[in-house]
């Protein structure tokens, strides 16, 4: 089974007149037709600028990739011009972001936003464009499809404009949608009908997605593999399961340890993990999370672990001196 | 809809059809109606409209015909009074609506179509684009406007399509600049970014994103400009430059009837009023359309 998405050794940096932002340095993964890829990690930790990176999406002036490979369906988007990339963004790659208020545009109505893709990228006339839309307003849940087409973002409650943004992103029908944090600016209730909207959707549909979240509740409930990502870096990448029974990387295992659970007991605190996250303009030898991490042996300090191997999925991957020898510790 | 909201035995189904019925334009026009302030100055624009166009009808005297009547203050035969050589000021105001408003609304229009494009060019590309946009307005802006009009009129020869040139020219930099400024925070917007997702190209954002998120603020500064514009051009033919003698133009009007303050005020106060007029309405109609087309002033 050949990858959908295959990113190799991806590196972008933002250059200022008095810095360089190492944003992601060597991140590789790849994304199954039909699985969902869970992104997790801090602010700043590289994921949006990641995905933003591989849809050539970066702002203008100062983001630039710097190196490496993202073929999808075969074909290095990195090589792509301006005009190629524009037929791939929206017709085979769709995209949903965090906050759905600010990413409609106020001054257009929903059904006008939903059509814009199609017209763009199958040609459609209006009346087609706009009786597609309505599909595309029922397919995501949205009672009285046909009345709600002329409203405007302001008359759509949250939940709706997340589902309406779901629709734009789906309106071509992409073989890869990428979320980047959708459900974040959303309450829990509507937080879990958007996860249900989204799991019902990827399986009629068949497409791969890639979920970028900080929340680990979210990702339980979502998806097939857990990529983290650590200043700029991918520390470790799992089978879902795997990841919360076992996890590999001490950076891992402190979210995890940090998350509240049903059955901790009454009273015990929760343990952070204590420090800050590396400068990106600042970053030396060695392992981006070592002045953080409780395990650290002088090796870490001097030499960046490279992503190896792990365990009995040829897949799962983690960047740890001593990956083996805590596994081993916590398994007895 | 919030006509059917008290109602609460009110059926689902009947909202569905009042929610089908409104249409965008209902809604627009419902905005507008509600505003006194913007029917008053549509109906202030459209008299004045009508006045130009309908001169020939509605002139009581030839407008540059001399009669023995000097400088005669307003009565029953000529209302608005008689200048200084005879004239009759009612009929040179109102043909003097001819070239006023056409003059206001042409050098805007070209102003806005200069600065716009200027505007959108440095505040969507940025960068060395950028930079070079904020130098030519930098340059336009270091001249008074009128400045930069006179020298064109004086190489153009002075021609009403020469003075609306002139004058769009020398005011093109207020637009170039408002429009660059909002251009230049809209473009950071989330829904820009949304857009290019899903495969929009840098031309199709700026006319359907950006520039209806503009518009409102560009709508405000055109009727603000009209009125500088027609005073503008007022200067421009006071230097010589502008409409020339006998042609009325209000500006220049106000111009002549100055030497005769204090004998013949009328002379002032009528072309004087009329501009003032031309001004509020379309301030007033500028305010009223920014608020009835902007979903975001709505409810």
């Amino acid at each position: 089974m050949s990858a959908l998405l295959d990113v190799r050794d991806l590196h972008t940096r933002f250059r200022t007149p008095s810095s360089v932002i190492n944003a992601v340095n060597g991140v590789s993964f790849s994304v199954q037709p039909g699985e969902t890829l869970a992104i997790v990690g801090e602010s700043g930790s590289g994921k949006s600028v990641s995905m933003l990176s591989i849809q050539g999406l970066l702002p203008p002036h100062g983001g630039a990739v710097e190196g490496g490979k993202a073929l999808f369906q075969g074909i290095d988007l990195l090589q792509l011009d301006k005009k190629e990339m524009r037929k791939i963004n929206g017709a085979k790659i769709g995209m949903i972001f965090q906050d759905p208020m600010s990413s409609l545009n106020p001054v257009l109505t929903i059904g006008y936003q939903i059509s814009e893709a199609l017209r763009e990228h199958e040609m459609l006339s209006r009346g087609e464009a706009r009786r597609r839309a309505i599909d595309l307003l029922r397919l995501v849940g949205i009672p009285m499809a046909e009345n709600r087409l002329n409203d405007y973002p302001h008359q759509f409650s949250g939940g709706m404009r997340q589902r309406a943004m779901i629709a734009m992103a789906l309106s071509c029908n992409p073989a890869l949608l990428i979320a980047d944090e959708p459900t974040t600016a959303l309450d829990v209730t509507i937080q879990a009908q958007i996860l249900r909207l989204v799991r019902r959707l990827r399986a009629e549909r068949g497409m791969a997605l890639i979920w970028i979240t900080h929340d680990l509740g979210v990702v339980s409930r979502i998806a097939d593999r857990v990529m983290v990502m650590y200043a700029g870096s991918v520390v470790e990448e799992a089978g879902v399961l795997d990841f919360y029974a076992t996890p590999r990387h001490p950076y891992s295992r402190g979210l995890l340890s940090s998350l509240p659970r049903l059955d901790d007991n009454v009273g015990e605190q929760l343990r952070p993990i204590s420090g800050q996250p590396p400068d990106l303009s600042k970053l030396k030898a060695g392992c981006p999370f070592a002045p953080r991490c409780p395990y650290t042996i002088e090796r870490c300090v001097r030499e960046t672990p490279s992503l190896v191997p792990t365990g009995s999925d040829p897949r799962a991957r983690v960047a740890c001196w001593r990956a083996n020898e805590i596994g081993a510790y916590h398994e007895q | 809809m919030s006509q059917v909201g008290p109602t609460l035995s009110l059926p689902v189904v009947d909202q569905t059809e009042v929610h089908a019925r409104t249409t965008e334009f209902q809604i627009i026009r419902r905005n507008f109606v509600k505003n006194r302030g913007a029917i008053a100055g549509l109906a202030i624009i459209l008299a004045l409209v009508f006045t130009a166009i309908f001169a020939d009808v509605l002139a009581p005297y030839d407008p540059i015909e001399q009669s023995r009547a000097f400088m005669e203050p307003p009565s029953a035969a000529h209302l608005f009074g008689t200048d200084a050589l005879g004239r009759d000021l009612l009929s040179r105001v109102i043909y003097g609506a001819r070239v006023s408003l056409a003059v206001g609304l042409g050098a805007v229009l070209i102003a806005l179509l200069i600065g716009m494009f200027v505007g959108l060019m440095g505040g969507y590309f940025g960068g060395r684009v950028d930079a070079f946009v904020v130098m030519v307005i930098d340059t336009f802006m270091s001249f008074p406007g009128l400045l930069v009009a006179m020298v064109i009129a004086a190489m153009l020869g002075s021609s009403l399509p020469v003075v609306m040139l002139a004058i769009g020219i020398g005011e093109f930099t207020l637009f170039a600049r408002l429009v660059r400024s909002v251009v230049y925070t809209e473009r950071e917007r989330d829904f820009v970014l949304a857009s290019r997702s899903l495969g929009a190209s840098s031309f199709h954002i700026l006319i359907t994103h950006i520039i209806p998120n503009i518009l409102p603020s560009l709508i405000v500064l055109v009727t603000l400009s009209i009125g500088n514009a027609i005073l503008s051009a007022a200067a421009l033919g006071f230097l010589g430059l502008g409409a020339q003698p006998p042609t009325p133009e209000w500006g220049n009007l106000v111009n002549i009837g100055q030497e005769y303050m204090r004998e013949a005020p009328w002379l002032v106060w009528f072309p004087g009023l009329a501009i003032v007029a031309t001004v509020l309405g379309a301030n007033m109609l500028g305010d009223g359309l920014r608020d009835a087309l902007d979903p975001k002033h709505r409810r």
